[in-house]
């Protein structure tokens, strides 16, 4: 599904437009590979609203695209709107019943509805399907977190290895990782990502999001802040950065306790 | 027509795949995504519950099985009885869904009002039946394996595990908020706007409690015949002196904030130096008036032992006033 993710967007350079502070697509043309491309450019910038909707848009011009059916799942997951993600998976996999990828995200709102026998079913119905995609082995490892198995490592390292696995997979990882509060780990994955797109200022806001999990509250200000250099208009870095001030000292103190579940 | 899903070619008509049953007209398919409702608080909330029960592992029957803990008696595995130390927890362990939600969600209640009502017999009532639902709770858990036991032998187990909660965890529990803060009706004070009589006091329990009290602070102190509730007027070497109403410690004027709860001015005209490890009190429900203003070398001499208050015998610094729940909040 998630073929081809950047590789046909056409961005403008951020030289071009000092003003501009990310690269926007062109929305005049609504085909649906065009609405596609817009909704995963703003799914890397973590606007899953936006995301939300261009997939619809996608799915309004191609009915029949089922990485737009996935994109609407994950980002009613991402919106933490784990029912409807779970019923609209289910809606998708009526039209596409045996789509690995549609599996793997209904396993992942099951997971996140804490229904983990129903995730894990999922999950190995969507590992066993035919094709093959990163995503798969993201939701697996995920699955497998949920249930608090071990060996999700090894399902984050498979998608690694999966063909069209691309930088935004490692963001992906690091945001399930740290939604369980594997926050080390999620920071690993984010170095990763970092690595491939230093200039791309959601990885460094991710940073600071794994940072401030494991109670580096300076060093996640200062991720926030790398963030808004590169893109001084980023609403969720500018939010982030103020609310990284407003935390009460007590919050700061207990932070480090979640450092029991370094792993 | 052609399923979108596995490329089966069906024959014009069919609603669904004859392969894959996937819906075959695609245009009748809605496009726009459910939303969720509600207000955006309730579901960050519940966002963040989902989070945290996700990120503590709230999977007590996945924690039991990684235990292997034996079974009792064939019946419940020892996990359902480990897991009862928080009631309904067992029930929870063994898939009693409804009993261990009711079981848990009643202790809660019960503790509740018990903290609510704590320093009063009404408090020790809600205690006991909090104990009595926990009780239950342990032996509705390990009910599989009390099956070969008569009913008197299942009620000593029930009144023996009562014993052996209010020994231990209770007692413990007990102790600790003891330490952290008490509570207690006092009635022994005239009414005042800040401490009446009647009212009940949380006051600083022994870890909170100050080495050393200052002027001014309001102390609940141990009188012959129960508690009372008042200012600390001087230290420990000071020299007080009450003159027509007016309180002078060495020599200078006493500030408001640490006048004595009802004023000076029923005391007799008075003078004394306060021992050592001792602080100096006014009661407030002294009322001289009553005696005509004569007063004599006696009772001076009562005012210079009772004033005087061991710092021993004081309990702790007034916090809160628990009830009435009219008067509910900070005492000062």
């Amino acid at each position: 599904m998630m073929e081809g993710r950047f590789g046909r967007l056409e961005l403008r350079k951020p030289q071009e437009s000092q003003s501009e502070t990310r690269p926007m697509l062109d929305l005049e043309e609504h085909g649906a590979d065009r609405c596609f491309a817009i909704a995963t450019e703003a799914r890397s910038w973590g606007d899953c609203e936006r995301a939300l909707r261009y997939y619809t848009r996608t799915l309004g011009e191609d009915r029949g695209r089922v990485a737009a059916w996935c994109g609407q799942v994950q980002m009613l997951v991402q919106l933490a709107e784990y029912e409807e993600a779970l019923l609209w998976a289910d809606k998708a996999l009526e039209v596409f019943p045996y789509h690995g990828d549609l599996l793997a995200c209904r396993a992942q709102a099951s997971a996140r509805l804490g229904d983990r026998k129903s995730a894990m079913a999922y999950s190995d119905m969507a590992v066993g399907a035919p094709g093959q995609s990163a995503w798969r082995w993201e939701s697996r490892g995920e699955v497998l977190l949920a249930c608090r198995k071990s060996h999700y490592e090894e399902c984050f390292a498979k998608a690694a290895c999966e063909p069209e696995f691309d930088w935004f997979d490692y963001i992906l990882i690091s945001e399930i990782l740290e939604f369980y509060g594997r926050f080390a780990s999620a920071m690993k994955q984010t170095h990763l990502a970092l690595s491939k797109r230093p200039e791309h200022a959601y990885n460094w806001y991710m940073l600071g999001r794994c940072q401030q999990g494991l109670g580096w509250w300076g060093a996640a200000r200062e991720s926030y802040r790398r963030s808004l250099e590169l893109s001084p208009e980023f609403s969720l870095a500018i939010e982030a950065l103020n609310s990284t001030g407003r935390v009460h000292l007590l919050a700061r103190l207990l932070s480090p306790l979640c450092l029991w579940r370094l792993r | 027509m052609k399923c979108s899903s596995c490329d089966f070619e069906n024959m014009p008509g069919l609603e669904r795949c004859a392969r894959c049953n996937a819906i075959l007209n695609l245009k009748q398919i809605d496009i726009e995504p459910p939303r969720a409702t509600g207000p955006v608080a309730l579901r960050r909330t519940r966002l963040g519950v989902i989070r945290s029960t996700h990120r503590i592992g709230f999977n007590f029957s996945g924690i039991i099985q990684r235990l292997r803990l034996p079974r009792i008696s064939g019946g419940a595995p020892l996990g359902s009885l480990v897991m009862s130390l928080v009631p309904g927890l067992g029930q929870l362990v063994l898939g009693q869904r409804i009993l261990g939600w009711s079981i848990l969600a009643g202790w809660c209640v019960l503790m509740a009002l018990s903290f609510l009502t704590y320093g009063s017999v009404a408090g020790s009532w809600w205690r006991a039946l909090a104990i009595l639902v926990h009780a239950t709770a342990i032996a509705l858990a390990i009910r599989p394996g009390m099956t070969r036991l008569s009913w008197r032998g299942r009620l000593m187990v029930g009144v023996w595990f009562v014993i052996v909660l209010n020994l231990t965890i209770y007692l413990a529990l007990s102790w600790t908020t003891t330490g952290l803060c008490g509570a207690l009706q006092i009635n022994n004070v005239a009414d005042t706007g800040i401490v009446q009589n009647g009212d009940t006091i949380v006051y600083t329990g022994r870890w909170l409690r100050p080495d050393r009290y200052e002027r001014g602070d309001l102390v609940i102190y141990e009188l012959e015949h129960g508690y009372g509730v008042d200012r600390i007027v001087a230290l420990e070497g000071e020299s007080v002196s009450i003159v027509s109403g007016r309180i002078l410690v060495n020599g200078q004027p006493l500030p408001a904030e640490a006048m004595p709860l009802n004023g000076v001015r029923h005391f007799p005209d008075l003078e004394f130096t306060v021992n050592q490890g001792h602080y100096l009190i006014l009661p407030s429900n002294l009322n001289w008036e009553a005696h005509g203003g004569n007063v004599g070398q006696l009772i001076r001499q009562m005012l210079h032992r009772d004033c005087q208050v061991n710092a021993s015998d004081i309990s702790g610094l007034a916090l809160w006033r628990l009830r009435p729940f009219s008067r509910f909040g900070a005492v000062e």
